[in-house]
């Protein structure tokens, strides 16, 4: 018997209630397949990293399971055709990364929704990021000025080489393809 | 870490407390290892040892799989 988990994404328009019901049915299938949940663990709502059928936001919930490795594939063809669930990610663990204190669903699911707050103060770093990122591609030389310029601010000389190292990508593909 | 260009210490031999950080879960400590367009960074660049980035690569590639991590920096987000 090996150890699996199971990452998947809950479409974002399902509320408490019904996100409950579904985490519930997928973990019942999965029982019904002979395969044991070992825990789960509710993420939250996060922002996806590109759209999946059109959604930009979903819930994200961790299944670790107990199982041989036929079985397996059972799971990933019932997830595949749940239209509830925007994408998943199978993958075998050692018995060394299973998470040992779990709440309840019911507890994840309530203090996730009265923590967005924090939740939210996390995700505006991220979009600031990518936002700096879509200020610098319109005025070419002036936002990478800015962006070495705030890096260097933040007192992270690993930035700067970084940003040195993007902009030498970007001059040599520009040469690419003015070649080409 | 070492990014810079003189001095290369792959930083999960300085640190081996970071190897269990290679994870898909952790995508926020995996964003060091991309550039901001998406593209997983060399590992001659970062100083990495092959044997660590070949697991970082691996783990960047599921977490790209399932939209923790972008495949493509999208101007529009």
């Amino acid at each position: 018997m090996n150890y699996y988990e199971t990452l998947y994404i809950v479409h974002p328009a399902l509320e408490s209630g019904r996100l409950k019901d579904i985490i519930i049915s997928i973990q019942s299938m999965i029982e019904s397949k002979d395969i044991k949940v070992l825990c789960t663990d509710y993420w939250g709502k996060k922002k996806l990293a590109y759209l999946i059928d059109k959604q930009q936001y979903g819930s994200y919930v961790l299944v670790q399971l107990q199982s041989s490795g036929d079985n397996i594939n059972k799971i990933n063809a019932e997830l595949e055709h749940n239209p509830d669930v925007l994408s998943y990610l199978t993958s075998r663990i050692d018995e060394s990364n299973l998470i040992k204190d779990s709440r309840s669903l019911d507890d994840q699911i309530l203090g996730s929704k009265s923590s967005e707050s924090d939740k939210n103060s996390n995700e505006p770093v991220k979009v600031e990021s990518s936002e700096s990122a879509s200020k610098d591609e319109p005025n070419d030389s002036d936002g990478k000025e800015e962006s070495s310029e705030s890096a260097s601010k933040e007192a992270s000389t690993e930035k700067d080489s970084e940003t040195d190292n993007d902009n030498e990508e970007l001059t040599s593909e520009d040469k690419d393809g003015s070649d080409e | 870490m070492a990014l810079t260009n003189n001095k290369k210490i792959c930083p999960f031999k300085e640190d081996p407390k970071l190897i269990s950080k290679i994870n898909y879960k952790d995508y926020k400590f995996l964003r060091k290892f991309i550039t901001e367009q998406g593209k997983i960074i060399p590992g001659f660049v970062t100083g990495v040892s092959s044997k660590y980035q070949r697991r970082l690569t691996n783990e960047i590639k599921k977490a790209r799989n399932i939209a923790l991590l972008p495949y493509v920096h999208d101007p529009r987000n």
